[in-house]
């Protein structure tokens, strides 16, 4: 009974650390959605109402939900906190600090060089500097949603298979 | 409270530490050219603020910094007023900026390459306290050289009809009489006063006669044609007006063409004219 119990945790264990794998891409592609529709949320704020940057990050936490809202969040807290900080200082210690963001190298880098060109420039400029980052972004969204449901079934059949095996090796 | 709260968030930390090593006094300007050292307009006369050896000189990258910072680094939510050479901060300060215009079409759309920056402390009026503020009946302009404290007379005038029950509707082009900041007013105007920030003064005046049905309409310096314009236009619909001007005193608004239209027109019942002093003097126009 007790050895049972000990390959019925094993492959649990081994599965929950692939469903965990595959549960990454899907709140990957979930956040890269979510940043899609705040950037275009930010464009209009600054198009129709050339909201200023501290007050489009509080607008951008209150529009995204999850780990995305708490990135635009930390981004607003950090600007109230000190209005000398340039947007690109405090988008780059919020993508440090948030936690459960889990976006690939690529879309931090999208976002960093956001944070670069935004209050800069002209209206026109912000204009051109977010859409950049958003065709850059539906670029990772796209990529990723064309193997997302591979890859989620592999690391979910891997992991139960490793779980199994690990247990037929073991009986 | 401290008048210069906001302006001291706004400055490289060696500045700050520069005007608070200045002392106390009445600090009116704050002056930083590129290439000189900082100076403060304290009581009346311009000193120069002791930085530290290895900060003497003002750089161009402290301008820019303080004008970023100043505009909350939002450059675009403050280019209309940039085009026109200043920011305005929180609590009413102005920045005024010089440097190299930027034009498009023969037009000033910009400035770069900064070369000085001038900041304006907003503060509230200090008239002697033997000479109470008037309570208006006619519109009334109020006159004065640049720095003499128009803006700050005009808010207390402001202030004072709409607390003795008058509705004030204010075109605060500049921000500088409310000092709006997310829709608040900083500066007292009264109970009864009704701000619109930002905006042309000509169309804010026309848009506040009627939208907010006032009993007074004031502005802050009449500087263009169409400013006069719009107030001819309300001063024919039973509105009073409260305006200011730079001039020393009613004769030399007859020097520039635009103030002698303004005097032929006969809008202003009454000026308030400041004096080198501090104090004011009401007249009644000829």
């Amino acid at each position: 009974m007790l050895r049972i119990l000990g390959l019925a945790m094993i492959v649990t264990a081994s599965s929950a650390v692939g469903f965990g794998f595959a549960g990454g891409i899907r709140r990957q592609w979930v956040q890269l959605s979510a940043l899609l529709g705040a950037l275009g949320c930010m464009k209009s704020e600054i198009l129709c109402r050339l909201t200023p940057i501290p007050e489009l990050f509080s607008v951008l936490a209150d529009y995204s939900e999850g780990a995305v809202g708490e990135l635009f969040a930390r981004c607003a807290a950090a600007c109230r906190q000190n209005r000398c900080s340039p947007p690109s200082a405090v988008i780059k210690d919020a993508l440090a600090g948030t936690p459960g963001l889990c976006l690939g190298p690529d879309a931090r880098r999208a976002l960093l060089e956001l944070g670069m060109a935004l209050g800069k420039f002209d209206m026109e400029g912000q204009c051109r500097a977010i859409g950049l980052a958003e065709a850059r972004l539906q670029r990772e969204l796209e990529l990723l949603g064309q193997s997302r449901r591979a890859r989620c079934r592999s690391y979910e059949t891997i992991g139960v298979c490793a779980g199994l095996a690990i247990a037929v090796l073991l009986v | 409270m401290d008048e210069l709260l906001q302006i001291r968030q706004i400055l490289p930390p060696e500045y700050r530490r520069a005007l608070e090593a200045a002392g106390p006094g009445q600090t009116e300007e704050l002056r930083l050219r590129v290439g000189r050292p900082p100076t403060a307009l304290t009581d009346g006369a311009e000193r120069v603020l002791p930085l530290r050896t290895g900060f003497g000189l003002v750089t161009r990258q402290d301008a820019e910094t303080i004008v970023m910072n100043a505009a909350r680094q939002s450059a675009y939510a403050a280019a209309d007023t940039l085009r026109e050479g200043y920011v305005t901060l929180e609590g009413g300060h102005r920045i005024g900026v010089c440097g190299t215009a930027v034009t498009r079409e023969g037009e000033i759309c910009g400035v770069r390459e900064l070369s000085s920056i001038c900041i304006r402390v907003a503060r509230t009026f200090y008239a002697k306290r033997s000479q109470p503020l008037p309570l208006l009946t006619g519109s009334t302009l109020v006159l004065g050289p640049p720095g003499s404290g128009k803006t700050t007379l005009l808010r207390d005038l402001i202030r004072l009809l709409s607390d003795s029950g008058r509705r004030v509707s204010v075109a605060d082009e500049r921000g500088e009489l409310a000092a709006c900041w997310q829709g608040s007013p900083q500066r007292d105007l009264g109970a009864r006063t009704d701000v619109l920030t930002g905006g042309r003064k000509s169309e804010a005046l026309l848009r506040l006669l009627r939208t907010m049905n006032p009993q007074w309409l004031a502005a802050d310096e009449i500087t263009a044609p169409e400013d006069l314009a719009a107030m001819e236009q309300c001063s024919y619909c039973g509105v009073l007006l409260l305006a200011s001007a730079h001039a020393g005193s009613a004769s030399e608004l007859e020097k520039r063409p635009l103030y002698r239209r303004l005097l032929e027109l006969k809008i202003f019942e009454q000026t308030i004219r400041l004096l080198p002093d501090r104090t004011f003097q009401l007249e009644r126009m000829a």
